[in-house]
């Protein structure tokens, strides 16, 4: 599978060391000098406004776009441009401000909008259903099995 | 009626001002909270500290009634998304958005979206001052790529059809003044001495008209 980054972050970064390890041809785009851009020698780095530079980097054979900006009006702007001249079948985008989530649909071209807030909330939620679930158990069970001396028991 | 500008800079507070004055009713959406303290006092209760993107935002400066919407922020791609969410998702029924880069002219022509370009605009004002001083613009069209410039007919052109003075998509005769009396020539109407004319230019042609003209401008 074909993919091609969009991104100026760390998390970009990251996200196209994982797609190559897990077997991926990895293309990046890097709008700007100033951050990091991946080392790694098989993901291809093509430098300059990503608007610009999108069909040199590949788009018109890329299975897949992850615009991953720290700007959520580029990442919007990226992702049209993606499905619109270079009909890219999938492009997931990263939501940087909640407030900017309501935009990031097909209107946009975005297959799939990815809240880095929202997913570290949902996280969370999870972590604290967990913790209620065992909690919830333990007070069916009654707080007379908890053993005294062990105040860390559902931590 | 009700104008919504996003970006509330020297400009948007600029255009604000001569809004209000001429009877609109604004309102102004920015990031930066200090941007309320640099409007005049009747415009800081028309201040709403936030972005264009947000949906809270620009419901709350009354975008679903405004008849206009004007993205006037530093940045490209801010302007062009809450251009295209006014027009699409509030159907604001005119929008404008600055454009800064003019390697940036394609996300506005892919939008659809018209741009307004103060880099452009400048450059080509400085052009025209510096190289042609002597012919003042009588219109001038989009961000002055298109000018509608007047100039009197050397005699040396008398007796000459209009046609040899038009240049497809650079220079055009919209019109020709003879005796007081205007008309719209036809390619093979004669030039006369003292007649005037009025071209419909592309900026960077007008050395070329000038050239055809002998370096005359009335």
């Amino acid at each position: 599978m074909r993919v091609l980054v969009v991104g100026s972050t760390p998390l970009a970064v990251e996200v196209a060391t994982a797609l190559l390890d897990s077997g991926c041809e990895v293309n990046f785009v890097h709008p700007s000098e100033e951050t990091a851009a991946p080392r790694d020698e098989a993901i291809r780095v093509v430098a300059g406004d990503p608007l610009i530079v999108l069909e040199e980097a590949g788009a018109l054979r890329s299975d897949v776009l992850v615009a991953c900006t720290t700007s959520d009006a580029e990442n919007l702007v990226v992702s049209i441009f993606a499905k619109r001249r270079f009909a890219i079948p999938t492009v997931v985008a990263r939501v940087n401000e909640p407030d900017d989530e309501w935009l990031f649909d097909a209107e946009w071209g975005v297959d799939v909008a990815l809240s880095v807030s929202g997913l570290f909330a949902e996280a969370i939620m999870r972590s604290c259903a967990a913790a209620g679930a065992a909690a919830g158990a333990l007070a069916e069970s009654g707080p007379q099995q908890v053993e005294p001396g062990e105040p860390d028991a559902f931590t | 009626m009700h104008v919504v500008i996003v970006g509330s800079g020297r400009t948007g507070s600029e255009l604000a001002v001569r809004l209000n004055s001429l009877g609109d009713d604004v309102a102004l959406i920015d990031v930066d909270r200090r941007a309320r303290k640099r409007l005049l006092p009747a415009l800081q209760e028309r201040f709403i500290e936030g972005t264009g993107m947000s949906r809270r935002v620009l419901e709350q400066a009354g975008i679903a009634h405004s008849e206009a919407l004007v993205a006037l922020t530093t940045d490209d791609f801010v302007n062009a998304v809450v251009a295209r969410v006014g027009r699409d998702v509030y159907r604001v029924p005119r929008v404008f958005a600055r454009r800064f880069d003019p390697a940036h002219t394609i996300i506005y022509r892919e939008l659809g979206i018209t741009a307004v370009s103060t880099v452009q605009a400048t450059a080509n004002q400085v052009a025209q001052l510096l190289h042609h001083e002597r012919l003042e613009p009588r219109l001038s069209f989009g961000n002055g790529e298109t000018l509608l410039v007047r100039s009197a007919i050397p005699a040396y052109l008398a007796g000459r059809p209009v046609s040899e003075l038009s240049v497809p998509g650079e220079i055009e005769v919209a019109e020709v003044t003879r005796g007081g009396h205007s008309m719209i020539p036809e390619p093979s109407t004669l030039l006369a001495e003292h007649d005037e004319a009025s071209f419909v230019v592309a900026a960077q042609s007008l050395g070329r008209l000038r050239n055809f003209l002998g370096g005359r401008w009335s």
